[in-house]
């Protein structure tokens, strides 16, 4: 029987070898698709795994604190504390902490921003002057916004003098000349400060160089040599409370420490006469875009006196005022600009509370408010309201605005005045017990670093060309516009009691003191990764806080950052319409992609199959249709059933196993060439795959076979034929032939059928992956990730599709073989005849691709696909099936001509 | 017939119709009945379409009847299924028109094809080389069909009718693609070459065939117009 099998072969080689080459085709097709969708799918679950985790697993925030935009895009907004200030009580925390599965339960109590004092001394060497009187003017340009915004600042005087007493003058005498908001100079000139520094010039002697002292009244300036500009610099810092052993669970936030002390878990605030004198971890870094450009500008202002004998009579009050025109009037030379970056004016912060600083007045800032328009986000802008800066109950409020916000607000600004007035005007103290480093905390995977961390800044990107250009190439970030778009994270970190001191009544009003905490950060115990216990723990965990706090939770691990268009208008001081990018954070990204990788692998898996097992079985039936005479003779002989049913599929199995011979040798190379980086023994499993391919496939022919009858033996050709018309073209000629041999010409559109509308659902899914998995950061990622098996799946079904259309055309030819030779001699050119069969092929596979395209349709909708990718991939999947058809059918009808003219006369 | 003996293959009022490509019902055979005795030689003839080749195959178990018997040795093969109608059918050796050999194999390995699901054994070989020795094929044993003559393809054919030392001899025209001088030597070959006490049936439109047979039915539209 081996024997005879192997005859077979040998006799029919170019059969032999094709039937080979399909299972070949098909068992390492196989073999590589599922090594690839396996390695494809580990690695982007260990893409998800390393990425599931941000910095914590849930957030919770007060009852009502999403915002319908959240809720209806599924977000969380990037500076979602922002805004936040309390709503959440101890004791929530306190059940949040307790609740099972919870490991860390890290709250925030947003107290507000402060303003403590902080002078910046800019040094002025050009003033450093000869002898006599000298008149320094000074303009103070701020920038902000990467240099756009540019605004206008205070313009103060210093006044150079060799006498002593000149600066005792009145009008001279120092004072704190802030800017008053909104124009400095002219509020100025009605105000009863003076915005004049006086310096005093001490010639050299005794071997000292030549010194200056600021305002002799002041003892303590005179061993300053060097005349200076002192600049107040208001410098918002956002202050929030934060449970230290929490916050070091989550975030090790004591490991950031770069000096003094970390925050004891029951460290507090004292009480002291001014007001409450609190604890707190100064961030060692800014992230302002902000910048002061000084013009230091000399006058012609008369040297020897008389303008001090002027000014000593020139009254304080009343604008404009002579002495005011009069110093205006003075021409003026730019002798030297100085340029300060906000690092600089954060120093000055730092060293200012390196003692004590103190504030006045707490700010609340509330949340930007955004309109949605074509999915462009537009924050709406707030009008600038005075009263929120000064006037109004405590005490007065600050007594010049912060200059830095005369530009556009986006947000509301609430002021908490003190209320202890035992000095007359409350303050708060703030002690720096230590300094923290935000850069030095363990940072996470930068594909699932989303804007969650409560002391990344926010940043924004240009979205187009005209954006970045604008910001230079840089994000966006928060300038010392307290109402700007983007806010800046804590900078003060205080323990909830010490934030308890300022949110007292006792101390600040308008605070929710029963209420204090404004988020709190929870970990979830046990949580691995995107698997089901994990996942099921979150939400356990999640669902529990909920019911028993009230509280809105948003389950935050397995996001990712998402992208989010913003249109900003042009601010009123210069800064150009941005388009951003803004990350917001989409939730369950994770598993959507699991989700969705794992509905796209097994769909993949199952159509490979479906694919392969239909041309097998297309390839196999051909091959026992090929031989029904045989198996007929055979019959007749009295041969028994089985024993033609073991005969056929010995063929096939024979094939097969040789096919996975070869096949193994192909599958090791392509997966190196293709980077599958398979283990050997998987790849090994070609050989066993292609056997049990063979086999499988070889099943339905093979009991087709044993079912064939004797008679089989008197066909004269192997099909029936019954034309029912005079066909008056080729065109024609090829339909009656298909239909003539419908049993065959339905297997091998089968095959290209099935094979298409594989390729259309494979299309319609991957681009719906795509576009599930497309907008955050993450999705992108694993977006190119799978492309890869994506485009190895898709050729390999197009080539397996199109190998069963070829080979039952090349089958087509064999058994017509005589019919076409006796066309070729009455006539027909070669040419002819390899169009008609050609034709055949390809009415047979436009078919196959038409159906197949409305197949992939049809069950991609039903998926729940989106219509657009489903149907444009399934047009694709159609036009690449009709010219697979027609390469498959045109590549053996040229073999037509080769065709030995003897077959006319020879027995078919 | 001899007298008194059973036939070896009694045909009674077997009809056979099959359908054309366009569903029309063709009718083969229409109520014939014939019997052949055991060792006859009998030659059904009658124009293209008259039903000879239907006769040989419902004898021969190709196809089943459409009503009638046939009964072989007593049994009736028309209702024979599996196990047994293989049986049957290995005691029956049948000569087609176009010969049938098996392209792939070689004229012993034909000879042998019948044998093979079965025995595999030397024995057969040798007996399928004494075979092909009879017919004259003594020194073709590895041709393949291919380089086989349209007579020596015929041969082979009759060998392999042979291999199963059969009761009864089909043969469909067995002439019907050769010469004459060819189809002499076979016909040599089907009477004269160790066929004695098989019965055999041939259908012919070739007088010299039936000449050579013991007895002439003819047939007509399906029809048994005359046995002599």
């Amino acid at each position: 029987m081996l024997a005879y099998v192997l005859a077979q072969a040998r006799r029919s080689l170019v059969r032999t070898a094709v039937l080979g080459l399909g299972i070949l085709v098909a068992a390492v097709s196989f073999s590589l698709l599922t090594a690839s969708v396996r390695t494809t799918r580990a690695q982007v679950r260990g893409t998800l795994s390393s990425s599931y985790r941000p910095a914590y697993d849930i957030l919770v925030r007060p009852a009502g604190a999403q915002s319908a935009l959240e809720r209806g895009r599924g977000l969380v907004q990037a500076d979602f504390e922002s805004g936040i200030y309390g709503g959440i009580t101890n004791t929530q925390w306190r059940q949040v902490l307790k609740t099972p599965g919870v490991s860390v339960a890290a709250p925030i109590a947003n107290v507000g921003v402060v303003y403590p004092d902080a002078e910046l001394d800019v040094p002025v060497p050009q003033a450093a002057s000869g002898p006599g009187e000298h008149l320094f003017r000074f303009h103070l340009t701020w920038s902000a916004t990467q240099g756009t915004a540019r605004f206008a600042g205070e313009e103060p005087f210093i006044f150079v003098t060799d006498n002593p007493d000149t600066c005792s003058t009145p009008f001279l005498q120092h004072a704190d000349p802030e800017p008053a908001y909104p124009n400095t100079l002219a509020q100025a000139q009605g105000s009863d400060e003076s915005p004049f520094y006086c310096f005093v010039r001490h010639p050299p002697a005794n071997g000292k160089p030549t010194c200056y002292s600021f305002d002799p009244a002041y003892s303590d300036s005179a061993n300053q040599c060097t005349v200076y500009l002192p600049l107040i610099v208001h410098f918002p810092l956002l202050v929030a409370g934060i449970d230290p052993v929490q916050e070091n669970r989550l975030l090790h936030l004591s490991k950031s420490l770069v000096d003094g002390v970390y925050l004891g878990e029951t460290q507090t605030y004292t009480q002291a006469d001014w007001g409450p004198d609190v604890p707190v971890l100064l961030s060692t870094r800014s992230y302002v875009d902000a910048g002061l450009t000084i013009a230091v500008q000399s006058t012609n202002a008369p040297t020897n006196g008389t303008l001090s004998q002027r000014l000593a009579h020139a009254p304080l009050r009343g604008a404009p005022t002579a002495a005011w025109t009069l110093l205006r009037g003075y021409r003026t030379t730019t002798v030297g600009t100085d340029a300060l970056n906000s690092r600089a004016l954060y120093t000055a912060v730092i060293d200012g509370l390196a003692g004590r600083g103190e504030a006045p007045n707490i700010f609340s800032i509330a949340s930007v408010h955004y309109g949605d328009r074509a999915g462009v986000l537009r924050p709406q802008i707030v009008p600038d309201d005075p009263s929120a800066w000064t006037g109004g109950g405590g005490n007065g409020g600050m007594v010049d605005v912060p200059i830095n916000n005369v530009d556009t607000h986006f947000r509301v600004i609430t002021r908490h005045d003190p209320v202890n007035s035992v000095a007359g005007a409350g303050y708060a103290t703030f002690e720096d017990v230590g300094d923290f480093d935000p850069t030095k905390l363990p940072g996470f995977s930068p594909l699932s670093a989303v804007p969650l961390g409560a002391y990344d800044p926010a940043a924004a990107t240009g979205a187009d060309p005209a954006s970045r250009a604008a910001l230079h190439g840089q994000p966006l970030r928060p300038t010392l516009n307290l109402a700007g778009l983007l806010t800046s994270p804590p900078y003060l970190l205080t323990t909830l009691a010490g934030a308890h001191g300022l949110t007292s009544e006792l101390n600040f009003s308008g605070f929710d003191d029963a209420a204090p905490i404004s988020v709190i950060r929870v970990r979830v115990a046990g949580v691995t990764g995107p698997d089901k216990t994990s996942i099921n723990r979150v939400k356990t965990a999640a669902n529990l806080i909920h019911q028993r706090t009230g509280l809105a939770v948003d389950i935050t691990a397995g996001s990712s950052p998402a992208p989010q268009t913003i249109a900003v208008p042009a601010s009123r001081y210069g800064t150009p319409p941005l388009l951003l990018h803004e990350n917001w954070v989409k939730k369950g990204v994770v598993l959507l992609i699991v989700g969705a990788v794992d509905r796209k692998s097994l769909l993949l898996l199952v159509l490979i199959l479906v694919v392969t097992a239909v041309f097998l079985t297309n390839a196999g039936i051909s091959v026992v249709h090929s031989r029904r005479r045989e198996f007929g003779t055979l019959l007749c002989l009295g041969w028994r059933p089985r024993s033609i049913f073991g005969l056929a599929i010995g063929e096939l199995v024979g094939v097969g196993a040789l096919a996975g011979v070869v096949g193994l040798a192909v599958a090791f190379a392509l997966s190196a060439t293709l980077g599958l980086h398979q283990p050997a023994w998987q790849l090994a499993l070609v050989l066993p795959v292609s056997v049990a391919l063979a086999t499988t496939a070889g099943l339905a022919p093979a009991l087709l076979a044993a079912q064939g009858e004797p008679l089989d033996v008197m066909e004269q050709t192997t099909t029936s034929r019954q034309r029912s018309r005079t066909p008056r073209r080729l065109t024609g000629l090829a339909w009656a032939n298909l239909q003539a041999t419908k049993a065959r010409t339905v297997l091998a559109s089968l095959a290209l059928y099935t094979g298409i509308a594989a390729l259309a659902i494979l299309a319609g899914i991957s681009a719906s992956f795509h576009g599930d998995v497309n907008g955050t950061v993450l999705g992108d990622y694993v977006s190119v990730q799978v492309r890869h098996s994506d485009y190895i799946s898709l050729g390999l079904a197009l080539l397996l599709a199109g190998a069963a259309l070829g080979d039952t055309v090349v089958l087509s030819i064999r058994e017509r073989a005589t019919e076409l030779v006796t066309l070729r001699v009455n006539g027909w050119t070669n040419r002819s005849l390899a169009q008609l069969v050609s034709t055949e092929g390809l009415i047979t596979g436009a078919a196959a691709s038409i159906l197949g395209g409305l197949t992939g349709v049809t069950v991609g909708l039903g998926l729940g696909e989106p219509a657009n990718p489903v149907l444009a991939t399934a047009a694709l999947a159609t036009l690449g099936g009709i010219l697979v058809a027609a390469i498959a059918s045109i590549l053996p009808a040229i073999t037509v001509a080769r065709l030995p003219i003897g077959l006319a006369a020879a027995e078919a | 017939m001899s007298d008194g003996e059973p036939p070896l293959v009694d045909v009674r009022q077997v009809s056979k119709s099959f359908r054309d490509g366009s569903g029309e019902p063709l009718h083969a055979v229409r109520s014939l009945s014939i019997q052949i005795s055991a060792g006859e030689a009998i030659a059904l003839v009658g124009p293209s379409g008259s039903g000879k080749s239907t006769v040989l195959h419902l004898v021969g178990a190709m196809i089943r009847p459409d009503s009638g018997r046939i009964v072989v040795d007593g049994a009736d093969v028309a209702a024979m299924t599996g196990r047994d109608l293989v049986s049957y059918r290995r005691t029956v050796g049948f000569v087609f028109q176009r010969f049938q050999l098996i392209p792939a194999l070689t004229a012993i390995g034909n000879v042998v094809a019948p044998v093979l699901p079965y025995d595999g054994s030397r024995a057969v070989r040798k007996r399928a080389a004494e075979l092909l020795e009879s017919v004259g094929l003594g020194d073709r044993l590895h041709a393949s069909p291919s380089r086989l003559s349209g007579g020596e393809q015929q041969r082979v054919a009759i060998a392999r009718a042979l291999i199963n030392k059969p009761r009864i001899i089909l043969a469909d025209e067995p002439t019907g693609n050769l010469d004459a001088e060819t189809a002499g030597s076979i016909l040599d070959l089907l009477f004269d070459a160790g066929l004695v006490g098989v019965t055999t049936v041939i259908a012919t439109h070739n007088p010299a065939v039936a000449d050579r047979c013991t007895r002439t039915a003819e047939l007509r539209d399906g029809a048994l117009i005359e046995s002599s």
